[in-house]
Order: structure tokens, then sequence, then C-alpha cells
């Protein structure tokens, strides 16, 4: 694949922590529509650094990163502490407000649950006594509801149960088939040697 | 009564459009966790507006007097200089520390405070000024500054309606993600600015009590309400702020030796937990999760 084909390339990219210990060293990858990159690595090994580089919001120390996309093609999901809001919203709340004014209009329960992630009955419970999983499940379909070319996830399955897992899996699986998003998502070695995710795996990147 | 209320038309408004318009903000402040960072936004108003207040004091020694209109605008003008000034010092000392930021809007809190005490025990004269930037007096406020705090209020009110959704949806990414996953960093100035002009203002024309309290009593009572929705959230805590409002200055009214600002602050509390109460009690409450 050319530079010009890819979504996203990595040339010789190295970059350390802020006191100099190094965490990635020439990383090379690129990244095609529909494709699906998997950054793994144990804890603090600089996965969330290089996700962060990615989306331009920290530099390198040596090497290019190319992004053929504009900015508003990407939606990126970090981790999630596990946090309440003063307001009380509903899980319909944290979708909807979401949304530009066009989108919408054209949304409804029917989109929402399209994703496979929440039931129709979940959509009124408020986010603070919703459970982990659920608030996870709430925040990919929000950004799936987007719909991005380029999806980047930040340990979406940190704190999951298997049936989470699966569901999340299979939500990812549909969005790349289907509508050839391309996505880029952080693990632990545990999560990544799974059938569902392995078999979706098109690149990898283990630091 | 009926004289009476006619007699203060222009206060009556300028108060219920004051109190909606901090209310609704005061659901988005705290929503983002700077409840203490405002009071010391509101703190910082209120020394410079007795800075200004020393500066019209030096001006009339020099000269035979200061108009009406500078004596209204120099010291809303150093209440939001100063005011502008500690947002942003604020802002800077807390840029990427992950502990509990408490701790240092409570020091500049301080500070601040340490500062009014002092000013005021260098000039005396003050002393009406400080009493008035803590209580406010709004039956005592004149045309223009009545007029011009409506006018801030009116402005910071449409902006809090016509984007309610675009900033819910930003305090709900800096509540849950954090300041750092807000794209539209233009939306995020606007909202500073705005948060600025309303609290100097309101510091300046009702004071600090009344601008704390419809900061955050109304949406601190309504957090506590068991049907999650944003929508009901934002209309409870405008209803309340409206009515309350109007009830506590009939009071002070009726009732001519109470106090004004604390009546109403007093009636906005009362009328805020009996409308949480019935509200708790009338609308079918949420299913909680299994976890």
């Amino acid at each position: 694949m050319t530079d010009n084909q890819s979504i996203v390339s990595l040339h010789n990219v190295s970059y350390t922590t802020p006191d100099g210990r190094s965490l990635g060293s020439n990383i090379n990858s690129s990244l095609g529509a529909g494709e699906v990159l998997l950054v793994t690595g144990p804890n603090g090994s600089g996965k969330t650094t290089l996700l962060e580089i990615i989306l331009g919001r920290q530099t390198c120390n040596s090497g290019t990163v190319q992004l053929n996309l504009p900015a508003t093609s990407i939606s990126y999901l970090p981790q999630l502490q596990d946090s309440e809001t003063h307001m009380p919203f509903s899980l319909r709340d944290v979708l909807t407000t979401a949304m530009p004014a066009k989108a919408r209009a054209r949304m409804d329960d029917a989109t929402i649950t399209s994703h496979g992630l929440l039931e129709l009955h979940q959509l009124d419970l408020g986010w603070n006594h919703a459970s982990g999983g659920e608030k996870r499940r709430t925040l990919l379909t929000r950004t799936l509801l987007k719909q991005p070319r380029l999806l980047i996830l930040d340990e979406p399955f940190n704190h999951l149960d298997q049936d989470s897992r699966r569901a999340m899996v299979s939500t990812i699986s549909r969005v790349v088939t289907t509508g050839q998003t391309s996505v880029i998502l952080t693990t632990h070695e545990g999560f990544a040697n799974e059938a569902a995710l392995a078999a979706l795996t098109t690149r990898r990147i283990s630091l | 009564m009926i004289e009476l209320l006619s007699l203060y038309t222009g206060a009556i408004i300028t108060g219920l459009l004051s109190a909606a318009a901090l209310s609704l903000l005061g659901c988005h402040l705290a929503s983002r966790d700077q409840s203490l960072q405002s009071l010391v936004v509101s703190q910082a108003a209120t020394v410079g507006v007795l800075m200004g207040a020393v500066l019209l004091i030096g001006f009339r020694s020099h000269s035979h007097g200061a108009s009406d209109t500078t004596a209204s605008t120099v010291p809303l003008l150093t209440g939001l200089a100063i005011a502008a000034l500690f947002y942003t010092l604020g802002e800077k000392l807390v840029h990427n520390k992950r502990a509990s930021k408490t701790s240092v809007h409570l020091t500049l809190f301080t500070l601040l405070l340490a500062t009014s005490y002092w000013l005021i025990s260098f000039f005396p004269a003050l002393e009406s000024h400080m009493s008035q930037a803590f209580f406010g007096d709004i039956v005592t406020l004149s045309g223009p500054m009545l007029m011009f705090t409506s006018a801030v209020s009116t402005l910071a009110l449409a902006s809090l309606i016509v984007w309610w959704r675009s900033m819910a949806n930003h305090s709900f990414v800096i509540s849950v993600l954090g300041v750092e996953h807000i794209d539209n960093k233009l939306a995020l100035f606007c909202f500073r600015l705005l948060t600025l002009l309303l609290i100097s203002t309101c510091i300046y024309a009702m004071g600090l009590l009344f601008t704390i309290a419809y900061l955050f009593l109304p949406t601190v009572i309504f957090s506590y309400l068991k049907v999650p929705s944003i929508r009901l959230h934002l209309l409870m805590v405008t209803f309340t702020a409206t009515v309350s409002f109007a009830a506590g200055f009939a009071l002070s009214l009726y009732f001519d030796r109470i106090s004004t600002v604390p009546t109403i602050v007093l009636t906005t509390g009362i009328y805020g937990l009996l409308l949480l109460y019935i509200a708790n009690t009338l609308l079918p409450s949420q299913r909680v999760a299994d976890r």
C-alpha cells in the first residue's frame, strides 16, 4: 500500500516519556480504509501516547506521522475513568447532545439500537446509575453515531465482562466491513489473542 | 404593596433575568467542577469593585466629583479586569494538575478575602461598598446599571438557551473525559467570556451572596432529582430561580424589616427543596441498573 492510499502512515516514529524513558522506537506502519490496527503492550509501554501522537496532541522525538483525512472524520474514545456527572444525564442525553442538529433530526431509537450495543430500555437509564459496561457501550455508540472514517479506541475492553467485549468486537467488525471505517485500538496482550479480535486485526504494533 | 411593586419594576425584571441566567450557568459550572473557581472569580470581582471605588475616591479628591456614568462604570470595569486576571491565573495554576484543584482555588480565595479586608482597613469609606458588594441591594440600583445588568443577563440567558445542547455536551465531556477532549476551542472561549461577564456584572449589581446563591443553590438541589433528564433539570432550575426570586422579593417588600437578598436566597432554598420533594414523589423514578 502506498502512502497515498493509506489513511494513516507512521515512518520511523520514536518517542520517550517527559523524563527521557524510551517508549516506542522506529515504529513503521500504515492503515488503509476498512483495516484494523491493533496496538498491544503491557501497562506503561506507551500505547496511549502513540494514539495521542497519531492524533497530533503530542509530538514524537523523531519520525513522521501522516494523516490523510480531515480531523472531523476522526473519532477518539479515550480510556474511561469511572466518573459521575453533576447534572443527571440519561444515556439518551449523552447520545443526543453530542449530535449536530441535522444528524439529531435523523436519529431515532432504531438508529441508536442498530449498533447492537444498547437496548431500548437502557436509553432512559441515568449515567450515574449505569454500570461501567453500559457507560462504555454508550460512549462507543455515541462515537459511531458520528460516522467517522477513522475510529481510535484506547483500551475499550478494560473492566468489561466477556459479553460486553463480544458485543463491542461484533460492532467494530460490522462498521469495518460494512462502513469501510478504519480502526486503531489499543489493548493488553490477553484481549488481543481473543479469536474474534484476532480475526479482525489486519495490522499490529507490539510495544 | 402594589405601588411598591410598580416602583421596583426595573429591579424585578433585572433580578428575574439575572437569577435565570445565573442558575443555568451554574449547572454547567458545577458539572465542569468549577464551583470553587467561580467563588474565586466572584471574590476577585468583589475586590475589583472595591478597587474601582478606591479609584473613584482618589478621583473625587482631585476634582469636583465624578459623573453618575463614571461612578457606575469604573468599579464594573475594575471588577471585570480583576475577575479575568484571577480566572486566567487559576486556569494556569491547575493546568495539567491531576490532583485535586480545590486547594489551589481555596488559596486564591483566601488571598482575595484578605485583600478585600485590607482595602477596607486602609480606606474606611469603603465599608458601605463592601456591604453592597457582599449582600447587594437590588432596590437601590440606578437606571443605567439596571439596564446594563438586564442586557448582560438577557445575552447570557439567550446563549444558554439557544446552545443548551452543545453546552450540556461540553459539560458532559469535561466531567467524564476531561477538558482536553473538547475540540471546539472557540466555544470554550465564548463560555469563559460569558462566565466572566455575567459573574462580574452580577457581583457589582446584585452582590456576592445573590450571585453565588443563584449559581449553585438551584442546580445542587435538583442534582438530587430521581428522573435522569438534562432538559428537566435545566427547566426545574430556571423555574425555581425565577419563581423564588419573585416570591422572595415580594416577601421582603411586605415585611419591611427583613433584608432583601438574604430573604430571596432563603426563599430559593425552601422553594427548591419543596419542589424537589414534590417532583421526586410524583414523577416515576428511574430504574437502577444491575451492576
